[in-house]
């Protein structure tokens, strides 16, 4: 069930992403999309990974592999959001319009 | 011109094509390659915990011995009490005391309440030998009208007058008989099974057919001496009176090896008396298991002698069975329990089919980890490269290996320490599939690898103390063994 649940969460969150980028006009690259599509598979195992440790009784693993195993997320992360993410640079005629 | 949009359908489209692809792509055969050698690489959920596992099918085995230091079939060094001195460390210097002192320390002036040494920690010890203890006769070794040879002879065609079974009866292989052997061992209470062709190098002097005399000995047999100094130069004490001379027949050429797993959250207590609770109830299981064995193999009209750790060195028949590989600890690592196993054996003249013996790379990993060594109380592990000889007058030289001082290691704590059990990396519940990822990555043989799952292993926090007082919280169906999903 709890398998279930985060891979749930998973699909929705990858399916906001596309939602969001979609009504603010943003111009992903491709590279961009298939990063993000990495990182939401990496999110999934780190999740996977915590829940494992949990159902093991391992809290110090949590901890320790949970912050090692999360850092690499965050970077991509933030990478993604500056680089790939951004807003789509305004056409010439949408200038004049305005 | 190329456009940067991406089509939401056809992104998802495209993501699901992807998904099932790398789904396909984890179904992978049991033979998933050749080594260089040319042996079959597998990989078995069930009988290996998913390690990556080569099968030495070209005869080799996973050691190394040398024949002129290692001496004639049959010069194993014998299961005998001979000690020799050794340094106590300082700061487990009171584990070494005799167990009686301890015992009546922690039970009675104490009042049994010394943490992991509770009265209920012993109570559960106890009666977990019990029925090894009780049903030593069970084993037919040491009955009193069963030496081995006649029991051999009286045990062939006993059972309702008839002829040694023979598979082909009904349509059956050896191969297929000695699977069935190996579902027996299981269905007794084994955890896994499996069969070698008996090396005479690996039974202990004593127990040992001579060559030059007749088969069949009177079953009185006179009283024999036996000088331990024969195996041990240095030994201090003298000559030792055995009840009778009891040997194995040569022609029982086949070994019919078990593997008894012991709980892993009592392991965990280790050195703890719930550690030495795991170890008897192993002990007990193997007591029934492999008399059971041997009985039913007596009752297929062929000859059969259940045997615990007596008769001769259990590590390495299991090795050539195919069970495991030989570990820094001393012990038998194997790929779904790690070392956290006992073994038992059925000798027989069964014409059985042997397994290969295997390697998933324990040497290797074991080169690089140190963790049984760095936490063993006694100081009984080397941390020191293999050698080919002895620490102590019970090793066995000639075998290219790390030696364990078996001494000290026995002296520590009453003999009831699971220490380097404990922290193995191998030692790990196959129930989570990180660690049968990893697993599958021990193969690879890789130095700086295996040290980053070392020290991985150890920012995890395995390895660590269960308290007793924590076992009794457990679930109890969790306690019977680690090794498959809650």
């Amino acid at each position: 069930m709890a398998e279930f649940l985060i891979g749930l969460g998973i699909m929705a969150g990858l399916w906001v992403v596309v939602g969001v980028a979609r009504n603010k006009q943003l111009r992903v690259p491709l590279w961009g999309w298939f990063l993000t599509v990495i990182g939401f598979g990496y999110a999934t195992f780190v999740v996977m990974t915590i829940l494992a440790f949990y159902r093991e009784e391992q809290y110090q693993a949590i901890l320790t592999m949970g912050a090692l195993m999360a850092f690499p997320g965050l970077v991509l992360g933030v990478f993604l959001y500056r680089f790939a993410f951004t807003q789509a640079p305004k056409s010439r005629s949408e200038t004049l319009k305005q | 011109m190329f456009k940067n949009e991406v089509d939401r359908r056809k992104f998802m489209q495209a993501l699901g094509i992807g998904a099932a692809a790398a789904g396909m792509g984890v179904s992978i055969p049991q033979v998933v390659a050749q080594s260089k050698d040319g042996n079959p690489i597998v990989e078995d959920k069930s009988q290996y915990g998913k390690f990556l596992v080569e099968k030495l099918i070209n005869g080799d085995y996973p050691y190394q011995i040398d024949p002129k230091i290692l001496g004639q079939p049959g010069s194993a060094s014998p299961d005998r009490k001979v000690f020799e001195p050794f340094e106590v460390p300082e700061e487990t210097k009171e584990f070494f005391r005799p167990a009686s002192v301890l015992d009546r320390e922690r039970l009675v002036e104490k009042g049994g309440k010394v943490p992991n040494f509770t009265r209920l920690d012993y109570a559960f010890k106890d009666a977990s030998w019990w029925c090894h203890n009780e049903a030593r006769g069970v084993f037919p070794w040491y009955t009193e009208n069963g030496g081995t040879q006649e029991l051999g002879e009286r045990s062939r065609p006993n059972w309702r007058n008839l002829p040694p079974w023979d598979p082909q009866d009904i349509e059956m292989s050896w191969h297929d008989a000695s699977l069935a052997m190996k579902r027996a061992a299981c269905f007794y209470g084994a955890s896994q099974a499996g069969v070698a062709e008996l090396n005479h190098l690996w039974i202990y002097a004593q127990n040992s057919e001579p060559i030059e005399e007749p088969h069949q000995r009177p079953a009185d047999q006179q009283e024999t001496e036996i000088d331990p100094r024969r195996y041990f130069p240095n030994a201090a004490s003298g000559p030792q009176t055995r009840s009778r001379q009891r040997y194995i027949p040569r022609d029982l050429n086949r070994v019919i090896v078990m593997l008894f797993e012991e709980d892993y959250h009592a392991i965990a207590n280790s050195y703890g008396r719930l550690a030495s609770a795991a170890v008897g109830i192993a002990y007990s299981r193997m007591a029934f298991t492999a008399s059971t064995l041997a009985r039913f193999i007596n009752h297929l009209g062929w000859r059969a002698i259940a045997s615990g750790n007596g008769e001769g060195l259990s590590v390495p028949m299991a090795i050539d069975a195919g069970l495991g590989q030989l570990g820094r600890n001393g012990i038998l690592i194997t790929p779904k329990y790690g070392p956290r196993v006992r073994i038992a054996k059925v000798f027989t003249d069964m014409p059985l089919v042997a397994d290969s013996p295997i390697d998933f790379g324990v040497d290797q990993f074991c080169q690089v980890c140190m963790l049984c060594a760095d936490h063993c109380p006694s100081l009984s592990i080397t941390k020191g490269g293999k050698t080919w000889d002895g620490l102590c007058p019970r090793n066995n030289p000639g075998v290219y290996k790390w030696y364990v001082q078996t001494d000290s290691c026995n002296a520590f704590n009453d003999f009831s320490c699971s220490n380097c059990k404990k922290v193995c990396p191998f030692n790990k519940p196959n129930n989570f599939w990180l660690h049968r990822l990893i697993r599958r990555t021990i193969l690879a043989r890789s130095r700086s690898l295996d040290k980053v799952m070392v020290s991985l292993d150890q920012m995890s926090g395995y390895g660590r103390d269960l308290q007793a007082a924590d076992f009794w919280k457990l679930n109890p169906c969790q306690t019977i063994t680690g090794r498959e999903p809650v």
